[in-house]
Order: C-alpha cells, then sequence, then structure tokens
C-alpha cells in the first residue's frame, strides 16, 4: 500500500466511529465502481448470496453444480471422508 | 482532509481497502442499493466467485442430493460415449458401402469398355439374372 493511501486510511481510522461508517460509505459511493463493490459483497455474504439467487430462482442448483464440475464434487466428497 | 486529496487512482485503492477489509456487507448496500438485488449477478463474476469459493458452496448441498448428482453425470457421460461411437461406427458403415457402390461401378465400367454398344443389352440381361 502506498505511504500516502496508508496516511489516509490512518486519518478515516481516526474518525469517530459514529461517523466513520458514514464517511466510509460516501467515500465507497465516489470511489469505487458499482461492479467491484458487488464483487466485494459476493465476497462478504458468500453462501447466502449464492442462496438468495437460489431461492429467488436466479440460478438452479444444478447449474451451481454444473459449473462446478463433477471432479471437483469428487474432491469435495474425499476431503470430507479425509476430515471425519 | 488527505483521502479527499488522493489522485484518482490512488482514492481507487483507498476504496478498495476500505471495501475489502473495513466496509460490512450493509455498508456496500447502502452506498449502491442495487448490488443486493441477487438477479443482476454478472455471468463471469458468478464464475469467478465459484472458482474461488466452490467447498463452501458444496457445503450447502444435501450429500445425498449430491452423490446422486455424480451418479446421473456418470451415467449420463456414459451414455454420450456410447452415442459417440454408434455415430462413429455408422459412419464407418456408409463409408464401407459407398466404396462397395464405387467398386460396383468401376467393375460395370471395366466390363462395358471394350463391349460393342450392340451388346451392352445382352450383358444387363446376364448381370441382372446372375
Amino acid at each position: 500500500m502506498k505511504y500516502e493511501v496508508k496516511e489516509a486510511l490512518n486519518e478515516i481510522m481516526d474518525i469517530p466511529p459514529i461517523y466513520r461508517r458514514d464517511y466510509i460509505v460516501r467515500y465507497l459511493r465516489e470511489n469505487l465502481s458499482e461492479r467491484d463493490a458487488r464483487r466485494y459483497l459476493f465476497e462478504k455474504t458468500k453462501v447466502h448470496f449464492i442462496r438468495k439467487m437460489m431461492d429467488e430462482g436466479f440460478i438452479s442448483p444444478l447449474d451451481i453444480l454444473e459449473k462446478i464440475g463433477k471432479d471437483r464434487v469428487c474432491q469435495f466428497f474425499h476431503i470430507k471422508s479425509t476430515q471425519s | 482532509m488527505i483521502a479527499e486529496t488522493l489522485l484518482n487512482w490512488d482514492k481507487t485503492e483507498l476504496a478498495e481497502v476500505l471495501a475489502s477489509e473495513y466496509a460490512e456487507p450493509d455498508d456496500l448496500i447502502e452506498a449502491f442499493p442495487a448490488i443486493a438485488k441477487a438477479g443482476t449477478m454478472e455471468e463471469d463474476l458468478l464464475e469467478e466467485f465459484i472458482e474461488r469459493n466452490w467447498k463452501i458452496i458444496l457445503s450447502i448441498f444435501n450429500v445425498d442430493a449430491l452423490l446422486k448428482w455424480v451418479e446421473d453425470k456418470e451415467l449420463k457421460e456414459r451414455w454420450e460415449q456410447m452415442h459417440s461411437l454408434n455415430i462413429e461406427i455408422e459412419h464407418e458403415y456408409d463409408e464401407y458401402v459407398n466404396e462397395e457402390f464405387c467398386k460396383s461401378v468401376l467393375y460395370s465400367a471395366m466390363l462395358f469398355k471394350d463391349t460393342e454398344p450392340e451388346n451392352i443389352g445382352v450383358l444387363i440381361t446376364r448381370s441382372r439374372k446372375s
């Protein structure tokens, strides 16, 4: 991380918590693309988001399994069997 | 404030750090309300997400359902193999039939090569009888 960016981050962290969240939200809105924001949201919500997509019918469980592939599903069983 | 005076690419870097480490999912949704809609997940983002998190995603599936899916998949693969093998055999058979046809045409041509035109009718009658 660049020195300036680190310094700016420190400055943001110095904002009292009650105002910090609003500042971060505003900063993200102005300086982050919506696409990147969505990517971070997926990463943070992980299974919750996929489950929501399945529940709302935007993707079927079969589509997800197809995307994951048979080999990795078998690998998953192998991992589970070694754990138990 | 330093954050406000950064150059554009540094602002983006800072925003990425904030988004990845300090922002809660609710903060991201508050900044961009549209991203919470499940149906708007881009195909390439989904691919990328699945690539990185497939183990966690698989953990939400029922194990029996997964086993059944693997079984069905193997069955389908075997069927597809058989199907492509059948197509190959059919193709070989067609080639064989065509080859035989060509041979018979050549044979007939050879038969009529030195024959006088008036005797061709006799030869055709003979070959029909045989």
